[in-house]
């Protein structure tokens, strides 16, 4: 799911996405790295309380002395003022382990108030944190230990001595510091986030250019290719292919516009045909026989029209992909001798010859895709007659090869000037649209792209190719009927 | 008038040809870009209309080629492309007028009567001499408001003439622009008569004369004999 879905209040810009995600992470980085800086800190400030606690654990213990029977401290006066802070006094009493007596105890301890027993039966300093009988919070530092003998001394005793001090200033400086923390973090965040805006905004300045481009391109309009002065590496090769793709949209329009002019075109000069017999016949009285003739001219245009009809359906149909392949069992040699026929007064007319070649397995009857067969014939043969000069030649043949592909063939020989053009363009739609006609020519200029969208049909291939001396051939391969027949498509 | 009709898709040439015919024009027709550049080359044309696809040579240069020989004739575009840019390039290319196809044969007929009168600098249909009016969209003719019984030739030669009121026109022009040179043939006296006869119909007795004779060049139509009296 979308995070915009998920979380309304999710920017849908990119930009605001970029630094919503930056700047988050970023407090989050800040935060964490506060946080375990102070968690760092106080554990170091508490160490620090207690190294000092335990050095001024170890300055009272070597100030013990037994003499005889007596327990003597020993300490000079600058040891004592590094014990004995009077703004910060350290709390200390040391017991004899044996019998319990106070031994000495520091003044900060009024009233008879003792220490909590941190570290009795341990001759390592124990360090613990508690609570100090003036209620406030502390480390305490104890441990048992034997003072130094002095001479004539008995064996020494065990003593228990308890250091304390409150850990007030410890608390203090941690706050500082994550005050100091805090606010240094919360600058940091607003440093950052300007820095970030300045680079999030330079670097999408490429995307936000193309962006802005894409919204103003108009479709349909006159294609301006997208140009991004800014564009970052991975962004140009996006450009190239949105470029490449508009221009093939763009052709694509082109295409379609010039396809529907030209069938408007081609079907208004035949309407205007029609329109033009009928207000001939009556704009005056004429004699029957007029009539009879406007009549005859009026049905023949229409014919023309209703082929012309035909031939758009079928290209659109199967441009569409809609048009349904019938298949029946026919000589292929027949076939070719009936599309053929209805050229053959034409052919006559301008003298042209006209043979058939076909493979004998082609003259048993197989089963092929009839109406789309003919319809191919029909237009290769009309072409075929249309350009070919007088005296002429037209050849057709029909060959399955190794591959069992059936291969037609038809040869026109020597071709009309007219004929000569591109043969990649002679099987787009009204490719002759810009050009002159042929003095014969009532062509609708889709009969060629007509072959080409009936042979892609029938899964086959069409080309065309022009040999000084041997005229034009145009091939049609489509695949072993057989296999074409039980194919998904058909 | 004589007008070049060229025109590859028959069935239209033919119908257009005939309504123009009916409408006082003499057609001459082709269907061949080369062969009407031809014929423009050898014939005067009051008129050409051109449709622009057509064989031997595009329609569009058959007009570039008429105007950069012809630059007063007035060509008329037929077609079946109605884009704007299409009838652009046909106007830029020197036409005068365009009509897309289908079009009214009557409305053909107009803009061609209408093309006509504008090559003449007329642009009222009805061209006066003193009392005489030339009606050339109702083809008919009146002189002091009475209707004046002309034949069709008779009729395109008082046409011709009022059209170019003033003017002398020449028995080549009239035997040019009113006789089809390929099917027509005539004694050579056939313009003194038809003259003749025009000026029985036109100059009654009693009535102001307004078609003079210029011995040696031909014939003109206006008030006085200089022709340049104005009304």
């Amino acid at each position: 799911m979308e995070a915009g879905k998920r979380f309304p209040w999710w920017p849908e810009s990119l930009k605001f996405r970029l630094l919503l995600g930056l700047i988050a992470s970023a407090s989050v980085m800040l935060l964490l790295g506060g946080g375990y800086f102070d968690f760092q800190m106080r554990r170091y400030l508490s160490l620090e309380l207690d190294h000092s606690l335990t050095d001024k654990m170890r300055l009272i213990r070597a100030a013990c002395v037994q003499r005889g029977d007596r327990i003597e401290i020993e300490i000079d006066q600058e040891a004592l003022e590094r014990i004995h802070d009077p703004d910060d006094p350290e709390y200390f009493q040391v017991i004899e382990v044996a019998s319990g007596e106070v031994l000495i105890r520091s003044r900060s301890l009024a009233n008879g108030d003792l220490l909590p027993p941190v570290g009795a039966g341990s001759s390592t300093p124990v360090v613990e944190t508690g609570i100090l009988p003036d209620g406030s919070q502390g480390h305490l530092a104890g441990q048992v230990f034997s003072p130094s003998t002095g001479e004539g001394s008995g064996p020494p005793p065990q003593l228990h001595l308890v250091l304390a001090h409150r850990d007030a200033h410890l608390a203090e400086a941690a706050a500082f510091m994550r005050r100091a923390l805090v606010r240094t973090g919360a600058a940091m965040i607003v440093v950052l986030g300007m820095v970030m805006c300045w680079i999030v905004y330079r670097n999408l300045r490429g995307l936000n250019e193309l962006s802005h481009q894409i919204r103003s391109t108009r479709v349909g309009g006159e294609f301006e290719p997208f140009a991004v002065r800014t564009a970052p590496r991975e962004l140009v090769p996006v450009v190239d292919r949105l470029n490449e793709l508009m221009e093939r949209v763009d052709s694509a329009l082109s295409n379609e516009r010039r396809f529907t002019a030209n069938a408007a075109h081609e079907l208004r000069t035949p309407l205007s045909g029609l329109r033009s017999q009928a207000e001939n016949a009556l704009a005056v009285p004429r004699d029957s026989e007029h009539y009879r003739k406007a009549l005859r001219k009026i049905l023949e245009i229409e014919r023309e029209l209703e082929d012309m009809m035909q031939s758009l359906l079928l290209l659109s149909r199967l441009d569409a992909g809609t048009q349904v392949i019938e298949w029946k069992e026919v000589s292929l040699r027949d076939l070719v001798r009936r599309c053929w026929k209805p050229y053959f007064e034409s052919a006559e007319e301008k003298r042209l010859g006209f043979e058939f070649e076909g493979d004998e397995v082609l003259e048993e009857p197989r089963s092929w895709p009839v109406e789309l067969l003919q319809m191919l014939l029909h237009n290769l043969f009309d072409n075929a007659v249309t350009y070919t000069r007088e005296e002429g030649k037209v050849s057709a043949s029909a060959r399955l090869n190794a591959t069992g592909e059936l291969v037609l063939r038809v040869t026109n020989r020597p071709i009309s000037e007219e004929a000569r053009m591109c043969p990649a363009q002679m099987f787009q739609a009204f490719a002759r649209g810009e050009m002159v006609r042929s003095p014969r020519d009532r062509h609708s200029g889709i009969g060629l792209a007509l072959c080409y969208r009936i042979a892609t049909a029938l899964g086959g291939t069409i080309g065309a190719s022009e040999v000084e001396g041997r005229g034009l051939t145009v091939e049609t391969v489509m695949p072993d009927p057989a296999k074409a027949m039980h194919s998904p498509d058909s | 008038m004589k007008t070049l009709l060229v025109e590859d898709y028959v069935p239209l040439r033919i119908s257009l040809a005939n309504r123009l015919a009916e409408g006082g024009f003499l057609v001459s027709q082709s269907g061949d870009g080369e062969e009407a550049a031809w014929m423009i080359e050898e014939q005067e044309f009051a008129l050409i209309i051109l449709d622009l696809m057509l064989p031997g040579m595009s329609g569009l240069d058959l007009l570039r080629k008429i105007r950069k020989e012809r630059t007063d004739t007035p060509v008329m575009l037929i077609t079946a492309r109605d884009a704007v840019e299409d009838r652009v390039a046909g106007l830029d290319a020197g036409a005068d007028d365009y009509l897309v196809k289908p079009f009214s044969l009557d409305e053909a007929l107009a803009r061609a009567r209408a093309l006509v009168r504008r090559r003449f600098g007329h642009r009222d249909p009805v061209i006066r001499v003193a009392d005489l009016e030339v009606d050339t969209s109702l083809r008919l003719a009146r002189r002091g408001g009475e209707a004046i019984e002309l034949t069709a030739k008779e009729f395109a030669l008082l046409e011709m003439m009022a059209l170019r009121r003033g003017e002398v026109v020449s028995r080549a022009d009239v035997w040019e622009q009113l006789y089809d040179m390929n099917y027509e043939r005539g004694a050579s006296n056939v313009i003194t008569v038809f003259i003749s006869n025009l000026r029985k119909k036109v100059d009654l007795p009693g009535r102001e004369v307004l078609i003079h004779t210029r011995r040696g060049e031909g014939y003109l139509l206006d008030r006085c004999e200089n022709g340049r009296e104005e009304i």
